[in-house]
């Protein structure tokens, strides 16, 4: 046990190992939000009128709005005008036509969190629009997708270029005034990805973005949006890191997916934000609205996440199944150690025939981490045959962390089939005698069944993600176990 | 409904003036709830408001067993203050009704050692009004005691709480019987258990316009365990709500809870269980599961296992199953002669046997199934 503490007590102390700041000259506004620093961040983004009017009518609706305090986290209140709206990275004013333009010190960002855009072209096969705080610096691999029709790009050029598709799907998911953080992103989000995939086309590549908050006290607000077209098929892959920081950071992101007809989607996030140290003092605050939405039938929607980062977590990517037969999936890994919190879920609502869903959801609580998984299952009176299967399973390391379940099942169709499944437990004394019998250290063997226990969800990700998650998550707990 | 005048017309034994009192204040301050409320969002309450109910006596009828004490509260106030005290629990709108409205009620109790050779049985009967009757069960230590607690009603509003105090070493087989059609019935259960105490409570839903319970449990000792059994058919408008609580205080403690649910008509049932695990409850088992059967579209079902845990060496789990009779095994009775509407009586009734049986005496688990099983087959032809 002694050198268990030990061995703990190293691995607390350790420092997050992606903490650092890159000295980028940034255009900002000051702190604060009025209809004034919305109007700002949308004509610097040669916004069209309807764009501006959007976002004020989000704003306004934001005021009536109330924080929500439902779910099992605590925090300080966020002050709303600390908080600064806007940032671009000063040297692409111009606009960086390609990699070679690119500001070398955030390419050097990026070598350091192992994400080396130019052997990613070639090697991984994968376009990366690496959006660095607010603004897209790097667009790869853009003409290769357009050969085949494919629209990928950074969500203000998507505006500028297609406007009809934005203002077609644009908040069709996530309405403003979903709720008060989707709300809050509705009126300044400042940049994202966009994607449309055409009518039966299998798209090539992983399409991938990397997210950094960099700028100190730049809140980040996100906003992607994905369409696949009729037969089409797309895997997205979203991935984040972010250096050390002493304030809380505020990020509050909008994720839309729509899926017509025979569509699918794919779509694999690994966020590793800074989790505060080991006092809960800094980390940034996620606050994410995800949503995807089968409109067509046989569609299919998948979200696959492991969240190891962030001081706290507050993110239910969710699938509204409305076509016929369409099938929506949530696989989640979600690792609190230290004074983390993470509420989790997902929101599986069937609305067509024959629907199907089904949530698997991992979560591991180490130290003082907080962990709940809290989802929805609903069966509307017409979705005859919808099925659902839900396992959501705990982990607890450490006598100080907690694992809660609050799952809702409502349904209202006596045709439909809803299981749902739930464990907590520690890891067993055995199994770790077991593993250290054969010669493993207590270290690997700890490694070994965490990896067991998330092995359902790894496989639903990606190759070179899969192996970048297990990584974090082995980095991530190790020192937490004793 | 005028809560006030109802309230300071309350009357009884003057040793419970200050808690009504004080229970009456938290009510007017609270209200009822609202389906804002996370805990009352699928059951409204509130049409409460809108009648005028009479404050009735419920008739009381206790047949107690050699080595069990009964008392009615009037008579027995003294001894029943310090145990209503001690355990008020200011923040439920019904207890606090109860409580606010205190006079009808018994105090049960049995001494330690004590080998009571029969179960004790209570009926209790209202009709039209309001009624609010109140248990005290103490138990005390190395003892046993099985209490049959029945509902007999046809109409009016009856917010019943019963609340045990069972010593260690003891063992107690509770079962909560409700017959009803058009009544209303808001129950709260509560129990507290010491050292190597085991409950047993079975709580059975006939029915009833809208019938809520709300179930306590408080493991203070270790070694303790509980058993919450539970079965409610409701067809027609019915509307059958069930939270439950156990609340996992110190190490060492088992649960299981096993609800299950026949839902024919519009009938709607919710089921809340809520597991809380202590920060020092390590080595606490604890298992709940719950299963629908939706016999008709417009049945509904809201169903929400919660486990809340913050200790590490725990063993805990949930699962809640949702659906209908299995076409397969009806096709399988079907090839073996049987008629569908057998065929399908056949399948519901076994899937509510799993909770009847386990009710330990025979006599009492014969008569329950007959119960269920008489009122299947009104509710399959109304979902045929």
């Amino acid at each position: 046990m002694n050198s268990e503490t030990e061995m703990l007590r190293e691995y607390a102390e350790r420092d997050y190992q992606f903490g650092f700041v890159t000295d980028v000259e940034t255009d900002t506004v000051p702190a604060g939000l009025s209809e004034d620093v919305i109007r700002f961040i949308s004509k610097r983004k040669h916004e069209p009128k309807w764009l501006t009017t959007w976002r004020l009518e989000a704003y306004r609706h934001w005021l009536t709005m109330e924080e929500p305090h439902w779910a099992n986290i605590e925090y300080d209140p966020i002050n709303y005008q600390d908080i600064v709206y806007y940032s671009a990275p000063k040297s692409s004013a111009d606009g960086p036509k390609s990699l070679d333009d690119v500001d070398p010190e955030l390419i050097a960002t990026y070598e350091k969190l192992g994400i080396p855009l130019h052997e990613r072209e070639k090697l991984a096969g994968v376009a990366v629009d690496a959006v660095f705080d607010s603004v897209s610096v790097a667009t790869t691999f853009k003409d290769q997708l357009a050969a085949q029709g494919i629209i990928f790009c950074s969500f203000s050029e998507a505006v500028q270029e297609h406007p009809e598709l934005v203002r077609k799907y644009l908040g069709s998911v996530v309405p403003r005034s979903d709720n008060f953080f989707a709300a809050l992103n509705s009126a300044v989000f400042t940049d994202g990805s966009f994607a449309y995939i055409p009518k039966g086309v299998q798209c090539p590549l992983e399409l991938s973005t990397y997210f950094r908050i960099n700028a100190a006290k730049t809140g980040q607000f996100e906003r992607t949006l994905i369409i696949a077209d009729e037969g089409s098929c797309v895997s997205y892959l979203e991935g984040c890191t972010a250096p050390m920081r002493d304030e809380n950071q505020l990020h509050a992101a909008v994720v839309e997916l729509v899926a017509l007809n025979d569509a699918n989607i794919k779509y694999s996030t690994v966020q590793n934000w800074y989790p505060g140290n080991e006092d809960g003092v800094g980390g940034i605050f996620n606050f994410v609205t995800k949503r995807g939405a089968c409109r067509g039938s046989n569609s299919r929607i998948s979200w696959t996440q492991v969240e190891t980062g962030s001081a706290i977590t507050w993110k239910y990517p969710s699938c509204i199944l409305q076509g016929d037969n369409s099938v929506g999936e949530f696989y989640s890994i979600a690792l609190s150690a230290k004074r983390q919190q993470a509420d989790t879920g997902t929101k599986m609502v069937h609305i067509g025939r024959n629907t199907r869903s089904t949530i698997i959801s991992k979560g591991i609580s180490a130290q003082w981490g907080q962990n709940s998984y809290r989802g929805q299952v609903k069966i509307l009176k017409k979705a005859e045959g919808a099925r659902n299967y839900s396992q959501c399973d705990s982990l607890l390391i450490g006598e100080q962390c907690g694992a809660h379940t609050f799952p809702c099942l409502d349904v209202q169709n006596s045709s439909a089939h809803v299981e749902h499944e739930a464990s907590t437990s520690k890891i067993g004394e055995d199994q770790l005698f077991y593993c250290q019998q054969r010669g493993n250290s207590l270290e690997d063997s700890i490694n070994l069944i965490v990896n067991g226990f998330c092995k359902e969800v790894f496989r639903e990700l990606p190759m070179e993600f899969a192996v970048e998650a297990q990584k974090l998550l082995e980095v991530s707990l190790e020192g937490s176990v004793g | 409904m005028d809560w006030k005048a109802l309230l300071a017309s309350a009357d009884g034994p003057p040793e419970l003036a200050a808690l009504r009192t004080a229970a009456s204040a938290h009510f007017l301050d609270r209200g009822l709830p609202s389906t804002r409320d996370e805990r009352w969002r699928y059951t409204d309450t509130n049409f409460l408001t809108q009648q005028e109910l009479e404050l009735l006596r419920p008739v009381i009828k206790a047949d107690a067993p050699a080595g069990v004490r009964v008392r009615p509260l009037e008579e027995a106030a003294d001894a029943a203050v310090p145990l209503l005290a001690a355990e008020a629990d200011m923040t439920h709108p019904f207890r606090l009704l109860n409580t606010a409205l205190l006079r009808d009620g018994l105090l049960v109790e049995v001494e330690d050692n004590a080998k009571p050779e029969r179960e004790l049985l209570l009926t209790i009967t209202t009709t039209s009004g309001l009624a609010v009757p109140r248990l005290l069960v103490v138990v005390g230590e190395n003892t046993q005691l099985t209490l049959v607690e029945r509902y007999r009603t046809d109409g009016g509003t009856c917010l019943p709480v019963t609340q045990f105090s069972v010593g260690s070493g003891s063992r107690v087989e509770h079962l909560r019987i409700h017959h009803g059609s058009n009544d209303v019935h808001i129950g709260c259960v509560e129990v507290r258990q010491q050292r190597d105490s085991l409950v047993t409570n079975h709580l059975l839903t006939f029915g009833g316009r809208l019938v809520r319970n709300d179930l306590q449990f408080h493991l203070l000792g270790s070694g303790a365990e509980a058993r919450l059994n539970g079965l409610y058919l409701a067809d027609g408008e019915q509307h059958v709500d069930n939270h439950t609580t156990i609340e996992h205080a110190v190490p060492h403690c088992d649960s299981r809870e096993t609800y299950r649910g026949i839902l024919g008509g519009k009938a709607s049932a919710v089921f809340n269980g809520r597991v809380h695990v202590h920060p020092d409850a390590q080595r606490t088992d604890a298992q709940q599961s719950n299963q629908n059967l939706l016999l008709t579209d417009d049945a509904i079902i809201h169903t929400k296992p919660e486990l809340e845990i913050y200790a590490d060496d725990v063993k805990c789990t949930h699962g809640a199953t949702v659906g209908q009779l299995d076409r397969e095994a009806l096709f399988y009775l079907r090839s073996r002669g049987l008629a569908y509407d057998e065929a399908r009586r056949m399948l519901v009734d076994s899937f509510a046997a799993e909770i009847v049986r386990r009710i330990t005496d025979e006599s009492l688990r014969d008569e329950l199934a007959e119960t269920v099983i008489a009122r299947l087959p009104g509710m399959l032809a109304e979902a045929a």
